[in-house]
C-alpha cells in the first residue's frame, strides 16, 4: 500500500504543479490569447515607450517625449496597406473628429508609427495622414528613424507583424494610450473609437 | 552478386541498429528540429505547429519513454524505473502531468509565445517529449482499461474543443498566425478528433483487423528494445 501513497501525493503534486503553471501561464485563468495579455499588462505595468528618434511627415526628427502634447494615441500601420487598414484609417478620422476640441488645444495627438520605414517616407505619412484633404490639427504620422529600431518599437507596444501572404502584413491591431509621463498605460480596441476616446477622457 | 547480398545485409544490420536506437534517434531528431531553419519551417503555419511539428517531439518523447519501460532488468534505467514506479501506480500521476502539458501547449497564447521566442520554444519541446510523450509510454502501460477509455473520451474532447475553438473563433486568437490558418487548424483538430474516435471504437465495435490484443502486447517488458 506504499504505492497507492505515494501515488496518491505524487498525483496531487503534480496536480497542484499543472494548476500552478497554468495559473501563471494564463495571468490567473484570464488571458488565453497574447492580445488578453499585452493589453492587461499595460494597464497593470505601465511601461515607458522607446525613447528612439522617428522621422515625422514633416521630414523633422522627433522623439514621442518631444512633442507638446499631454497624451498621445499610437498605432501601428504601413501605408501600402489597401484592405484591414482602410477600417482603421476611417476609425482614426473619427477618433480626431471626437477629439477635434482637445486637439486643436494641443491637449492629444494621434500618431500612426509605420512599421515600414524603407517605404513610408516623409512624402508617403503625408499622403497618409491627409487622406480626406489636408490632416487635422494632431493628426501624425512618423516612421522609426532607423529601420533596426523597427522590432524595439513593435515590442514596446507588443504588436505582431506577420505576411498575410498576399504581399502585405497583417498585424494585431490596437490604439495605445500613451501618458504625459510618455508611458503606455492602455491599449483599446482599433475598431472602436469611442472606446478609445472613453478610455482617454477618464484619464486626464 | 555476393558483393550485393553482403551489402543488403550490412543495410538490413544498420537498419536494425537504428530501430535498437530509435528513441535516440528520435529525441536527436527533436533537437534537430528546435535548430533555427526547421524551426521557422515547423512554425511557419499554425497547422504545421499544432499537426506536425508537436505530434513530432510527442512521438519522440514517446520513443524515449518506451525504451525507459523496456529497460533490461538490473540496468540503470530499469533501477530508477521501478522507484519511479511506486509513484505512478495504475500511471496516475503520468498521465496528470500529460493532461496539463497536452493543455497548456494548445492555448493560443502559448502558441504564439513558442513561435515569438526560442527559450519559451525550447521549454515546448523539453516538455512536450518529456512532460507528454514519455509519461504517457511510462503510464499507458500500467492503465487499467477503464481508465485507458476514459483517457480516449478526454484527448477526443480536448481536441474536438479546441479545434472548434479555433475554427469558430471571429478574430484571429494567435497574432502570429491569420485567420484562415487557425480555421484551417481547427478543423484539422476536430478531424483528428473524429479519426481518433474511429481508430479507437473500430476494434470494439466490428472487431479487430488481424493482430492480437493490444493490452496484452503493451505489457510484454522483454527488453526486446533497448
Amino acid at each position: 500500500m506504499v504505492g497507492m501513497a505515494r501515488t496518491l501525493g505524487a498525483s496531487l503534486v503534480a496536480l497542484a504543479a499543472g494548476l500552478a503553471v497554468t495559473w501563471a501561464a494564463t495571468d490567473g485563468f484570464t488571458a488565453f490569447t497574447l492580445e488578453t495579455a499585452r493589453r492587461a499588462a499595460a494597464l497593470a505595468h505601465p511601461a515607458p515607450v522607446p525613447a528612439l528618434p522617428l522621422r515625422f511627415a514633416d521630414g523633422q526628427l522627433r522623439r514621442l517625449a518631444d512633442l507638446p502634447e499631454q497624451w498621445l494615441l499610437v498605432d501601428f500601420v504601413y501605408t501600402r496597406c489597401t484592405s484591414l487598414c482602410l477600417a482603421q484609417g476611417s476609425a482614426d478620422a473619427r477618433t480626431m473628429e471626437l477629439l477635434a476640441s482637445e486637439a486643436a488645444q494641443g491637449r492629444v495627438a494621434l500618431v500612426s508609427i509605420s512599421f515600414d520605414p524603407d517605404h513610408d517616407d516623409p512624402a508617403a505619412l503625408r499622403a497618409f495622414i491627409a487622406r480626406d484633404g489636408a490632416a487635422p490639427p494632431g493628426r501624425l504620422a512618423a516612421a522609426p528613424a532607423a529601420t533596426q529600431d523597427v522590432a524595439r518599437w513593435l515590442d514596446a507596444f507588443g504588436v505582431v507583424v506577420i505576411d498575410d501572404g498576399a504581399g502585405g502584413y497583417a498585424h494585431n491591431e490596437a490604439i495605445g494610450i500613451v501618458d504625459p509621463d510618455r508611458r503606455l498605460v492602455a491599449l483599446i480596441d482599433a475598431g472602436d473609437p469611442e472606446a478609445a476616446v472613453a478610455a482617454l477622457r477618464v484619464r486626464w | 552478386m555476393m558483393v550485393h547480398l553482403d551489402r543488403l545485409r550490412a543495410v538490413v544490420r544498420a537498419a536494425a541498429s537504428l530501430t535498437r536506437r530509435l528513441p535516440l534517434v528520435s529525441l536527436l531528431l527533436a533537437v534537430l528540429l528546435l535548430l533555427p531553419p526547421l524551426r521557422a519551417f515547423g512554425e511557419a503555419t499554425m497547422v504545421r505547429q499544432m499537426l506536425v511539428q508537436m505530434p513530432l517531439i510527442v512521438l519522440a518523447g514517446w520513443c524515449a519513454g518506451r525504451a525507459w519501460v523496456r529497460a533490461p532488468e538490473g540496468s540503470r534505467a530499469a533501477r530508477l524505473r521501478s522507484f519511479a514506479d511506486s509513484f505512478n501506480r495504475a500511471g496516475a500521476t503520468g498521465i496528470v502531468i500529460a493532461s496539463f502539458t497536452m493543455i497548456l501547449w494548445m492555448l493560443p497564447r502559448s502558441l504564439d509565445a513558442a513561435r515569438l521566442s526560442f527559450g519559451i520554444d525550447a521549454l515546448k519541446f523539453a516538455s512536450l517529449a518529456f512532460g507528454l510523450g514519455l509519461p504517457v509510454a511510462w503510464s499507458w502501460v500500467r492503465c487499467p482499461p477503464i481508465a485507458r477509455a476514459v483517457i480516449h473520451v478526454e484527448v477526443i474532447a480536448t481536441l474536438a474543443r479546441f479545434g472548434w475553438g479555433f475554427a469558430a473563433a471571429d478574430e484571429r486568437l494567435c497574432a502570429s498566425y491569420l485567420q484562415g490558418d487557425q480555421e484551417r487548424a481547427g478543423m484539422l483538430l476536430v478531424a483528428a478528433a473524429l479519426a481518433w474516435a474511429v481508430v479507437v471504437a473500430w476494434r470494439p465495435l466490428f472487431g479487430g483487423l488481424g493482430g492480437g490484443k493490444p493490452a496484452a502486447k503493451a505489457d510484454r517488458r522483454d527488453g526486446a528494445i533497448a
